[in-house]
Protein backbone atom coordinates (compact mmCIF):
# COMPACT_ATOMS: atom_id res chain seq x y z
CA UNK A 1 0.00 0.00 0.00
CA UNK A 2 1.27 3.16 -0.96
CA UNK A 3 1.24 5.86 1.28
CA UNK A 4 1.95 10.32 1.26
CA UNK A 5 5.06 12.03 2.46
CA UNK A 6 5.30 15.56 1.97
CA UNK A 7 8.80 16.88 2.09
CA UNK A 8 10.44 20.50 1.89
CA UNK A 9 13.39 21.16 -0.61
CA UNK A 10 15.19 23.93 -1.41
CA UNK A 11 13.98 25.77 -4.72
CA UNK A 12 16.76 24.77 -6.57
CA UNK A 13 17.08 21.10 -5.17
CA UNK A 14 13.12 21.16 -6.55
CA UNK A 15 14.44 22.46 -9.98
CA UNK A 16 17.20 19.64 -10.53
CA UNK A 17 14.41 17.29 -9.35
CA UNK A 18 12.09 17.98 -11.79
CA UNK A 19 14.89 17.75 -14.31
CA UNK A 20 15.96 14.69 -13.89
CA UNK A 21 12.65 13.28 -13.12
CA UNK A 22 11.73 14.60 -16.77
CA UNK A 23 14.83 13.34 -18.04
CA UNK A 24 13.76 9.64 -17.05
CA UNK A 25 10.28 10.24 -18.23
CA UNK A 26 8.82 9.86 -14.74
CA UNK A 27 6.96 12.02 -12.40
CA UNK A 28 9.23 13.73 -9.78
CA UNK A 29 7.24 11.85 -6.65
CA UNK A 30 8.24 8.06 -8.80
CA UNK A 31 11.77 9.31 -8.93
CA UNK A 32 12.44 10.46 -5.66
CA UNK A 33 10.82 7.34 -4.01
CA UNK A 34 13.25 5.01 -6.15
CA UNK A 35 16.03 7.46 -4.72
CA UNK A 36 14.95 6.04 -1.35
CA UNK A 37 14.20 2.56 -1.98
CA UNK A 38 17.73 2.65 -3.14
CA UNK A 39 19.34 3.51 -0.22
CA UNK A 40 16.82 2.07 2.18
CA UNK A 41 16.81 -1.57 2.77
CA UNK A 42 13.55 -2.68 2.94
CA UNK A 43 13.93 -6.45 3.25
CA UNK A 44 17.86 -7.06 4.86
CA UNK A 45 16.74 -10.88 5.15
CA UNK A 46 16.05 -11.24 1.19
CA UNK A 47 19.06 -8.75 0.46
CA UNK A 48 21.17 -10.71 2.69
CA UNK A 49 19.93 -13.91 1.20
CA UNK A 50 20.25 -12.72 -2.59
CA UNK A 51 24.04 -11.79 -1.60
CA UNK A 52 25.21 -15.14 -0.46
CA UNK A 53 23.12 -16.44 -3.81
CA UNK A 54 25.74 -14.01 -5.84
CA UNK A 55 29.05 -15.20 -4.13
CA UNK A 56 28.20 -18.51 -4.24
CA UNK A 57 28.15 -18.34 -7.94
CA UNK A 58 30.75 -16.15 -8.28
CA UNK A 59 32.93 -18.58 -6.36
CA UNK A 60 31.79 -21.63 -8.32
CA UNK A 61 32.45 -19.53 -11.72
CA UNK A 62 36.38 -18.45 -10.24
CA UNK A 63 37.22 -22.05 -9.16
CA UNK A 64 35.95 -23.29 -12.45
CA UNK A 65 38.57 -20.84 -14.05
CA UNK A 66 41.67 -22.65 -15.92
CA UNK A 67 44.06 -23.42 -12.94
CA UNK A 68 47.53 -22.34 -13.50
CA UNK A 69 51.40 -23.63 -11.51
CA UNK A 70 52.56 -20.74 -9.82
CA UNK A 71 54.57 -22.11 -7.50
CA UNK A 72 58.55 -22.35 -7.99
CA UNK A 73 59.93 -25.92 -8.35
CA UNK A 74 60.56 -26.64 -4.63
CA UNK A 75 56.53 -25.88 -4.33
CA UNK A 76 57.30 -22.58 -2.89
CA UNK A 77 54.92 -19.33 -3.67
CA UNK A 78 56.45 -16.05 -4.71
CA UNK A 79 57.26 -13.70 -1.66
CA UNK A 80 55.22 -10.95 -0.87
CA UNK A 81 58.61 -9.11 -1.72
CA UNK A 82 58.29 -10.09 -4.87
CA UNK A 83 54.93 -9.68 -5.76
CA UNK A 84 54.69 -5.66 -4.60
CA UNK A 85 57.89 -4.60 -6.38
CA UNK A 86 56.91 -2.22 -8.90
CA UNK A 87 59.91 -1.90 -11.25
CA UNK A 88 58.72 1.29 -12.19
CA UNK A 89 59.12 2.87 -9.45
CA UNK A 90 62.83 1.94 -8.80
CA UNK A 91 64.01 4.30 -11.61
CA UNK A 92 67.07 4.80 -9.67
CA UNK A 93 68.05 1.69 -10.08
CA UNK A 94 67.37 1.26 -13.62
CA UNK A 95 69.80 4.02 -15.35
CA UNK A 96 68.50 2.18 -18.33
CA UNK A 97 65.21 4.28 -17.64
CA UNK A 98 64.68 7.51 -18.76
CA UNK A 99 65.40 9.98 -15.54
CA UNK A 100 62.00 12.33 -15.98
CA UNK A 101 61.26 14.44 -13.20
CA UNK A 102 64.36 13.56 -11.62
CA UNK A 103 66.00 16.02 -14.08
CA UNK A 104 64.43 19.22 -12.00
CA UNK A 105 66.35 21.04 -9.47
CA UNK A 106 63.20 21.18 -7.21
CA UNK A 107 62.60 17.34 -6.84
CA UNK A 108 66.46 16.56 -7.10
CA UNK A 109 66.71 15.70 -3.59
CA UNK A 110 63.69 12.72 -3.83
CA UNK A 111 65.53 9.63 -5.48
CA UNK A 112 62.52 7.67 -5.68
CA UNK A 113 58.76 7.31 -4.06
CA UNK A 114 59.74 3.89 -3.53
CA UNK A 115 62.38 5.08 -0.50
CA UNK A 116 61.50 3.62 2.79
CA UNK A 117 60.29 6.45 5.11
CA UNK A 118 62.34 6.77 8.53
CA UNK A 119 61.20 4.56 11.38
CA UNK A 120 59.27 4.67 13.29
CA UNK A 121 57.03 7.10 13.07
CA UNK A 122 55.96 8.86 15.73
CA UNK A 123 52.09 9.26 15.69
CA UNK A 124 52.14 12.21 18.30
CA UNK A 125 54.19 14.42 15.96
CA UNK A 126 51.06 15.04 14.02
CA UNK A 127 50.11 18.25 13.57
CA UNK A 128 47.20 19.54 15.89
CA UNK A 129 45.28 22.05 16.12
CA UNK A 130 45.85 22.61 19.80
CA UNK A 131 47.93 25.72 20.95
CA UNK B 1 32.29 -12.93 3.44
CA UNK B 2 34.24 -9.69 2.10
CA UNK B 3 36.71 -8.58 0.45
CA UNK B 4 38.23 -5.54 -0.20
CA UNK B 5 39.01 -3.42 -3.18
CA UNK B 6 42.73 -3.44 -1.76
CA UNK B 7 42.62 -7.24 -1.89
CA UNK B 8 41.35 -7.48 -5.66
CA UNK B 9 44.19 -4.88 -6.71
CA UNK B 10 47.06 -6.78 -5.12
CA UNK B 11 45.43 -9.94 -7.00
CA UNK B 12 45.36 -8.58 -10.36
CA UNK B 13 48.75 -6.95 -9.82
CA UNK B 14 50.16 -10.17 -8.95
CA UNK B 15 48.03 -12.47 -11.63
CA UNK B 16 49.42 -10.10 -13.94
CA UNK B 17 52.96 -10.68 -12.61
CA UNK B 18 52.55 -14.30 -13.33
CA UNK B 19 51.99 -13.93 -16.63
CA UNK B 20 48.61 -15.72 -16.36
CA UNK B 21 46.66 -14.80 -19.51
CA UNK B 22 45.27 -11.57 -19.59
CA UNK B 23 41.29 -13.08 -20.07
CA UNK B 24 41.35 -15.35 -17.41
CA UNK B 25 43.38 -12.68 -15.00
CA UNK B 26 39.97 -9.94 -15.93
CA UNK B 27 37.86 -12.79 -15.33
CA UNK B 28 39.56 -13.81 -11.72
CA UNK B 29 39.26 -9.89 -10.86
CA UNK B 30 35.80 -9.45 -12.41
CA UNK B 31 34.49 -12.55 -10.33
CA UNK B 32 36.22 -11.34 -7.32
CA UNK B 33 34.37 -7.70 -7.44
CA UNK B 34 31.44 -9.54 -6.29
CA UNK B 35 32.44 -9.65 -3.03
CA UNK B 36 33.12 -6.41 -2.53
CA UNK B 37 30.85 -4.90 0.10
CA UNK B 38 32.32 -1.72 0.88
CA UNK B 39 34.57 1.24 -0.65
CA UNK B 40 38.20 2.71 0.26
CA UNK B 41 36.92 5.60 1.70
CA UNK B 42 38.24 8.32 3.91
CA UNK B 43 36.52 6.93 6.91
CA UNK B 44 38.43 3.38 5.88
CA UNK B 45 41.70 5.37 5.30
CA UNK B 46 41.13 7.83 8.86
CA UNK B 47 40.39 4.46 10.44
CA UNK B 48 44.16 2.83 8.92
CA UNK B 49 45.75 5.84 9.53
CA UNK B 50 45.11 5.49 13.21
CA UNK B 51 45.94 1.50 13.10
CA UNK B 52 49.18 2.25 11.27
CA UNK B 53 49.99 4.59 14.57
CA UNK B 54 49.01 2.85 17.05
CA UNK B 55 50.06 -0.58 15.96
CA UNK B 56 53.23 0.61 13.91
CA UNK B 57 52.25 -2.21 11.27
CA UNK B 58 52.92 -1.86 7.24
CA UNK B 59 50.13 1.08 5.13
CA UNK B 60 48.93 -1.82 3.65
CA UNK B 61 48.03 -4.41 6.42
CA UNK B 62 46.60 -1.12 8.35
CA UNK B 63 44.26 -0.40 5.60
CA UNK B 64 43.29 -4.16 4.86
CA UNK B 65 42.41 -4.07 8.94
CA UNK B 66 40.78 -0.66 8.62
CA UNK B 67 38.45 -1.50 5.95
CA UNK B 68 38.08 -4.90 7.47
CA UNK B 69 36.86 -3.04 10.51
CA UNK B 70 34.72 -0.46 8.79
CA UNK B 71 32.86 -3.20 6.75
CA UNK B 72 31.84 -5.08 10.14
CA UNK B 73 34.06 -7.96 9.50
CA UNK B 74 34.26 -9.89 12.74
CA UNK B 75 37.59 -12.13 11.25
CA UNK B 76 40.12 -11.47 8.63
CA UNK B 77 42.39 -13.78 7.55
CA UNK B 78 45.82 -12.55 5.77
CA UNK B 79 49.00 -14.32 4.75
CA UNK B 80 50.90 -10.55 5.87
CA UNK B 81 50.65 -12.27 9.88
CA UNK B 82 52.48 -14.51 11.91
CA UNK B 83 50.33 -15.25 14.84
CA UNK B 84 47.27 -14.00 15.32
CA UNK B 85 46.07 -10.84 16.27
CA UNK B 86 42.70 -8.30 17.72
CA UNK B 87 43.19 -5.20 16.15
CA UNK B 88 40.22 -2.54 16.15
CA UNK B 89 37.32 -5.51 16.86
CA UNK B 90 38.60 -7.69 14.30
CA UNK B 91 40.50 -11.07 15.02
CA UNK B 92 43.20 -11.65 12.30
CA UNK B 93 44.91 -14.82 11.58
CA UNK B 94 46.36 -16.46 8.53
CA UNK B 95 44.56 -19.37 6.99
CA UNK B 96 48.48 -20.67 6.56
CA UNK B 97 48.75 -21.51 10.07
CA UNK B 98 45.99 -23.68 10.52
CA UNK B 99 45.33 -27.07 9.02
CA UNK B 100 42.47 -27.18 6.35
CA UNK B 101 40.35 -29.37 8.82
CA UNK B 102 41.05 -26.67 11.70
CA UNK B 103 40.51 -23.32 9.62
CA UNK B 104 37.06 -25.11 8.62
CA UNK B 105 36.05 -25.25 11.95
CA UNK B 106 37.61 -22.30 13.22
CA UNK B 107 35.10 -20.70 10.71
CA UNK B 108 32.02 -22.85 12.08
CA UNK B 109 32.71 -21.84 15.31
Amino acid sequence: MLKNLTITLPEETLRAVRIAAAHDGISMSKWLGRLVERSVDVNPEATQAARVETQRQALAQFLALPKYQLTDKNGKAPSKEWMNDREGLRRFERPDLHQGLAQSDEIAPLRSVAEPSPEPWDYGAFPTSDK
Amino acid sequence: MALSPQAINELFASLLRLKVPLPVAIKMAQNSLNFVSHPIDQTVVRRALHIFALYKTSWWYALMIGWAAQAGCSLLLTEDIQSAAIIDGVAIISPFSLEPDELVSFLSS
